[in-house]
């Protein structure tokens, strides 16, 4: 109990020192570079599918993703442009997973990420371009089934009932972009997430993260 | 510079996989550690009544649990229609295993008891939806009897 108290200690450190690296990398390359300032001509969006494969071995084994009818992740973003490479960037994910043991129960999570993203190298036409990005993520997961509702064994009716889980992690991704026009590219990439808080041990849903591997747009405009 | 960027980030993509445990994919869950294993949580269970009556579990109760209006326990009705070992286990929405209620053998019949919901260290649990899953086999079937009921937890702890 305490080696599981002072890891999960240790996670909320690891986490707060993050947060505080990169808010200060941020604000030290913005000072260093008070012309390459985000303006709102240059905002990035950003739209990608994935394939999701989860870290737990239960989350893994006994649900599925599907989402419309497809085994996805999508994800939208926006970028905020620091440098000509480097950009502060908020994403949405969002994964829907069917139990396949248990009819009718489905999580739904959405996670919000808060990191950066940098190019590794710099650019040339019609040529790829390396980039990584870093990011802490907030995570709610919302699992939703059916019950036997009743209060003394009689009177059964089937209820249908939702729980909110709430997580936070950290979360890495690498990718290569061919550029479609000054503005645009397409780019394929693997994102790792990993959660930190919320503990199978009382409840939880433990580490809910994952590897994606998936591909996505981005428009400067 | 920036090939030192690169590597930093394959390093991190690398030190994340294996702090997550990627490299137990396939990994029999039995290999996790003795601490974590769950431990026997004991209450009040007894036999009902015999007769040949299919393998069921039948609607827990009540449901949903709700501690802050003084529920106490939740009733667990099951019955056995052969001579074979039983295990209730109660699982996270992911079907990672929390606590076990029964693991035993037992004679052809119905059986019913109570569940004070305990975490396998004994503290009580939290809000949530939880599966309560009976695993029942047979000395002599070959077909083993699986069957899960969500219990809604409801608490402010």
């Amino acid at each position: 109990m305490k080696a599981r108290l002072s890891n999960y200690t240790s996670a909320k450190h690891l986490f707060a020192v993050i947060v505080m690296l990169l808010m200060n990398s941020t604000h030290v390359l913005a000072q260093q570079n008070p012309d390459a300032l985000p303006n709102s001509e240059n905002l990035q969006l950003y739209g990608e599918v994935a394939g999701f494969i989860p870290f737990q071995q239960s989350y893994r084994i006994n649900y599925q993703t599907s989402l419309a009818g497809l085994p996805v992740q999508v994800t939208c973003g926006i970028g905020f442009p620091i440098t000509p490479s480097l950009s502060s960037v908020l994403k949405i994910h969002y994964v829907r997973r069917t139990a396949v043991f248990v009819k009718d129960f489905r999580i739904k999570t959405l996670e919000i990420e808060f990191g950066v993203r940098d190019y590794l190298e710099k650019q040339h036409d019609n040529d790829l371009r390396l980039f990584g990005g870093a990011g802490l993520l907030l995570g709610k997961s919302s699992a939703t089934g059916f019950i036997d509702a009743t209060s003394d064994g009689s009177a059964v009716r089937s209820l249908e009932v939702s729980k909110d889980y709430y997580n936070f992690g950290l979360g890495v991704n690498l990718g290569i972009e061919y550029p479609l026009t000054q503005s645009s590219g397409l780019y394929i990439g693997i994102n790792v997430d990993v959660y930190f808080a919320d503990p199978v041990s009382n409840g939880g849903l433990g580490n809910i993260g994952g590897v994606s591997v998936g591909g996505g747009y981005r428009i400067n405009i | 510079m920036k090939n030192i960027q690169t590597y930093f980030f394959v390093a991190v993509i690398l030190v994340l996989l294996g702090m997550s445990g990627c490299a137990e994919f396939g990994a029999d869950s039995s290999r996790h550690p003795a601490s974590t294993m769950p431990k026997f949580i004991r209450n009040s269970f007894q036999f009902y009544g015999s007769g040949t009556l299919p393998d069921s579990l039948a609607p827990l109760y009540p449901n949903p649990y709700n501690r802050n209006a003084g529920d106490s326990n939740v009733t667990i009705f099951f019955t056995l229609s052969d001579t074979g070992t039983v295990k209730i286990i109660i699982q996270n929405p992911l079907g990672d295993s929390v606590a076990i209620w029964r693991d035993s053998l037992l004679l052809p019949g119905s059986y019913i008891g109570t569940w004070n919901p305990i975490t396998t260290e004994g503290v009580r649990l939290r809000s949530g939806l939880y599966f309560v899953t009976m695993r029942a086999a047979p000395d002599v079937a070959e077909r083993n009897y699986i069957d899960s009921r969500v219990l809604d937890i409801q608490s402010n702890d």
